[in-house]
């Protein structure tokens, strides 16, 4: 009876606990999502960090975007995250879909705005950073000068044996653009979108990919262990790799670069504090601290603060830009056969074409 | 007021009906709904489903990798449980122990350690050069067998425990007078034990294959793409398309489909060591066929060996009870059940920015890290809150629920006992699926509230059956007398029963903390932007290459290790008590 009185007591205090030890704290918080992983580690340091310490306002992290979360946070009023990171053609959908609110820029310095490269400034979004996915491969697997090049060369298994390692076609950065550049035609073929083609390339590759990853680190991970021998990752997280002294190395040819794109979900809490994060991370220095990672910045001004070979290996630096396809955001847009856009139609499409052998 | 609660035990019933009404069978009739449209009725989204080829492929393929796992589940966990069985009877609580400890570690940190095993550079391919198996790494991981492997890794003990049960119930003597008689020790094996085991095999097996249908984490980590199971399509529908009608339609396909099934393989679960599920359904009893139909396939095995191996068998006659074969079989499963699981506590203090096997250099840093880093340490902090309010929800729950159906009958206390261990057979992630739709138009996802909910409802059934199973053990003799002796009905019940069953509550609230502390699929759903430690270890596997993961893995593995010594310490510590008293 003694140890059963005692059990209970435990147990009302534990309750008790639990139910009030909550996030009780006072100070004020926005909510943040990005992508998660390596990514996120070098925002916090570049941005978040610096933030609360120039604001006093918290960031709360959240480690994964897509625009299917999005959308089922505002579908069902629950939006819990002030701001997000967007990328490539999800940006595009995401205003199709009416999910994101205006950005009010009187709240954000007028000088820092002009600073912006072109197409940065938009009603409904801002731009973050500029960054690429290209062609990575395991060292080991391919020594030397022999690695592939270009997309053909991803798809021919018989020049470059081994398995290969691609994202989910309904992952953010999807694999249609390198599908339709291995044909061998050309950047400038690539739009507009042909589904049906990339498909048909998609099927050619199947039995070579050993994985289709939804995360951003799949592709680094599965090439640092030997897993693949080569797939389409991010510049900046295989440049990290490779300077920890990881068997990884990439090409800047038939890459794709596109910007990120700062926004807020329709519904959010904390809007003041989230404008107030989006002056913060557009100001140069910022953009310098993200640059430093090897994310290359939009605000130009950030470009004076680095030095040469801080810029050497940044996406946007003329000589790697040249050789990369600038992803078209409008392309993935345009009405689809099933869906209302492409974007969408491609996501039923791929759920589809991973069900069958 | 409590007293005339125990004066009528249907009233204890209350508060599992409290808890299953909203937030368990409400939800499910929602996405009943939500399968048929929102706005207006109709069958579009099953004909998607069913119409479908490639949906359809998907559903059997989960069957079959269900089957397929079952059936190797059998194979190598029989020999173990039997091995287990005939050991001594202190070795047997030790071995036990052994086999509890991956049940108890969570099936995400079992799963991550294939990753770090099977991979190009992981220790089986390693081993494989090293002993001239193969001259090149062989791809393991995203492959059928990486995800049949993961399976049986997680499924085994849960055949184990009910097969040692059964097969501790059997009668030494009547193998050795199998023997004595002049069966060698085979046929004594075949003859005897065997079909006298095999309702604790079926009621296991039953148990493996409908807990792999709904089974999430194993496929998706372990798997390519043409491994996707059925649930994983559904996960896909919802968190990637924002399809929910197809999802709901899905889920609903797939609870057919699984509750058809334990309803028709179900009847074996009675025999199964549980005196719980055989109390129940005691009175409609088709069971008799059961051990028959076993005595005749063991029948069938034995002459079908002799047939194949004439002679052989007379001459182990005077044999003992375990070969050879039998222990190194034991001894082997033993360490492929524990080996993955232990190899994770050396590569969490590695020293390198990867995952590596082995580790280059030694180090502590990625304990540092989890320490440092708030995004682990306030999602450890969540899932400690959690898991301790579920724990006493449904220890509290559940052994009011088991008392009440320890003292009432008939028809509807059948129907809500299957009811309340209902949730043990419906898929994890058609629970979540459904709790998501009820609690989003709530606003109620991220909330702890949600959380403790949505896993009160999958740790409640775990805790009824071991109560009830304590309960039908002891006496009910000093409770009536307490009460002939004036004591109102809590406190001839608190001074009696409730000291007899307080181990079994004991181990009630650890596994509901585990249920809780474990889960993955609920979390997913349900948390929102919050992490639970699990959900933070999911998200990390995705999207983090660094060891952190598997600091926390090993942490995780200890506590598993600490909680199962404790538990064994108390219910020696009781059962000493209750034989001084």
């Amino acid at each position: 009876m003694n140890k059963a009185f005692r059990f209970t007591v435990i147990a009302i205090v534990t309750l008790t606990w639990s139910l009030v030890a909550g996030p009780a704290s006072a100070q004020e918080s926005i909510t943040v999502a990005s992508y998660g992983g390596a990514y996120m580690d070098m925002q916090r340091k570049g941005l978040f960090e610096p933030f609360t310490k120039a604001t006093g306002i918290k960031v709360v992290e959240v480690a994964g975007v897509s625009v299917a979360k999005v959308k089922s946070m505002v579908m069902t009023k629950n939006v819990e995250w002030d701001v997000f990171i967007s990328s490539a053609a999800d940006y595009a959908q995401l205003i199709a879909d009416n999910l994101i609110d205006d950005i009010d820029y009187s709240k954000i310095d007028k000088s820092v705005l002009d600073q912006l490269v072109k197409g940065s400034v938009q009603p409904k979004v801002i731009g973050a950073q500029r960054t690429a996915q290209v062609i990575a491969w395991n060292t080991k697997a391919f020594p030397g000068a022999n690695h592939p090049n270009s997309w053909a060369d991803v798809w021919d298994t018989k020049k470059f044996p081994g398995p290969r390692i691609l994202p989910a076609g309904n992952y953010a950065i999807n694999p249609i653009e390198p599908a339709l550049l291995s044909t061998g035609e050309g950047r400038d073929k690539v739009y507009p979108l042909n589904l049906d083609k990339a498909y048909a390339q998609l099927t050619k590759i199947r039995p070579s990919v050993i994985r289709w990853t939804n995360t951003p680190s799949g592709v680094p991970q599965a090439l640092v262990d030997g897993e693949a021998v080569v797939g389409y990752a991010n510049s900046t997280r295989i440049q990290e790799l490779k300077d920890s002294g990881a068997p990884v190395d990439y090409t800047w040819n038939e890459g794709i670069i596109y910007t990120t794109y700062w926004a807020l979900p329709k519904g959010s809490k904390n809007r003041a504090g989230a404008l107030k994060f989006l002056d913060f991370v557009s100001r140069p220095e910022q953009q310098a601290a993200m640059a430093k990672f090897n994310i290359s910045p939009v605000n130009q001004k950030a470009f004076d603060l680095l030095t040469p070979a801080e810029r050497k290996n940044l996406p946007s630096a003329p000589e790697n830009f040249s050789k990369l396809l600038e992803l078209q955001p409008a392309a993935w847009m345009v009405p689809g056969t099933s869906a209302k856009t492409l974007y969408e139609d491609n996501i039923a499409r791929w759920i589809s074409w991973s069900t069958r052998k | 007021m409590s007293s005339r609660l125990f004066a009528n035990p249907r009233l204890l019933l209350l508060p599992s009906l409290l808890l299953l009404i909203p937030c368990y069978l409400a939800p499910l009739g929602k996405l009943f709904g939500t399968s048929f449209g929102d706005e207006h009725f109709t069958l579009d989204f099953y004909r998607q489903a069913l119409g479908d080829e490639g949906y359809m492929i998907i559903l059997l393929r989960s069957l079959t990798i269900s089957f397929q796992v079952t059936v190797l589940t059998v194979l190598v966990g029989y020999p173990l449980a039997y091995w287990i069985a005939s050991a001594p009877e202190r070795r047997q609580n030790l071995l036990l122990l052994l086999v509890a400890i991956p049940l108890w570690t969570s099936t995400l940190v079992r799963s991550f350690s294939w990753i770090i095993l099977l991979g190009r550079e992981g220790v089986v391919n390693q081993l494989a050069i090293a002993g001239g198996v193969y001259q090149s790494p062989v791809q393991m991981l995203y492959h059928r067998g990486a995800v049949l492997i993961g399976f049986v890794h997680i499924m085994v003990p849960y055949l184990v425990f009910p097969l040692v049960s059964v097969m501790r119930q059997i009668p030494k003597g009547l193998h050795s007078v199998g023997m004595n008689l002049g069966a060698g020790r085979a046929n004594a094996f075949w003859l005897v034990f065997f079909p006298l085991s095999l309702p604790g095999v079926v009621s296991g097996a039953v148990l493996v294959f409908v807990l792999c249908i709904g089974f999430f984490v194993t496929p998706t980590l372990l798997g390519g793409l043409n491994d996707m199971t059925y649930v994983m399509l559904i996960e896909q529908q919802v968190n990637a398309a924002v399809n929910w009608q197809l999802a709901a339609a899905m889920s609903v396909i797939l609870l057919v489909v699984t509750l058809f099934l334990v309803l028709v393989f179900g009847r074996f679960l009675r025999t199964s060591g549980e005196g719980s599920a055989k109390e129940v359904s005691e009175s409609a009893s088709p069971g008799r066929i059961v051990p028959f139909a076993c005595t005749v396939l063991g029948y069938c095995a034995a002459t079908w060996r002799k047939w194949r191996k004439p002679g052989r068998s007379a001459a182990g006659g005077a044999s003992k009870l375990r070969s050879p074969l039998v222990s190194a079989w034991g001894v082997l499963t033993l360490l492929f059940l524990l080996v993955p699981i232990a190899l994770l506590i050396p590569l969490s203090f590695s020293g390198a920015a990867y995952l590596q096997f082995p580790p280059p250099t030694w180090s502590a840093r990625w304990y540092a890290n989890f320490f440092s880093r708030p995004d682990w340490t306030n999602a450890a902090i969540l899932s400690l809150q959690v898991a301790f309010s579920v724990m006493f929800l449904a220890t509290f729950i559940g052994t009011a629920t088991a008392v009440a159906f320890s003292r009432i009958g008939g028809w509807t206390s059948k129907i809500l006992y299957g009811l309340v261990i209902s949730p043990m057979f419906v898929p994890t992630l058609v629970i979540a699926v459904a709790l998501y739709f009820a609690l989003a138009p709530m606003q109620m996802i991220g909330t702890k509230t949600g959380l403790v909910l949505g896993h009160t409802l999958i740790a409640l059934p775990i805790s009824v059956i071991i109560v009830i199973g304590s309960l039908k053990r002891i006496n009910l003799g000093p409770e009536r007398a307490a009460m002939s002796l004036g004591a109102g009905h809590l406190r001839a019940f608190m001074s009696t029963t409730f000291v007899a069953i307080r181990p079994a509550i004991a181990s009630a609230a650890l596994f509901s903390f585990l249920a809780s502390f474990d889960d993955v699929v609920i979390a997913l759903f349900i948390a929102g932007s919050n992490s639970t430690l699990t959900k933070r270890m999911w998200e990390g596997v995705q999207l983090e290459t660094d060891p952190t993961i598997a600091a926390v893995c090993s942490m995780l593995v200890m506590i598993s290790i600490a909680l199962v010594c404790w538990l064994m310490i108390l219910n020696r510590k009781v059962e000493q008590e209750i034989a001084a008293a």
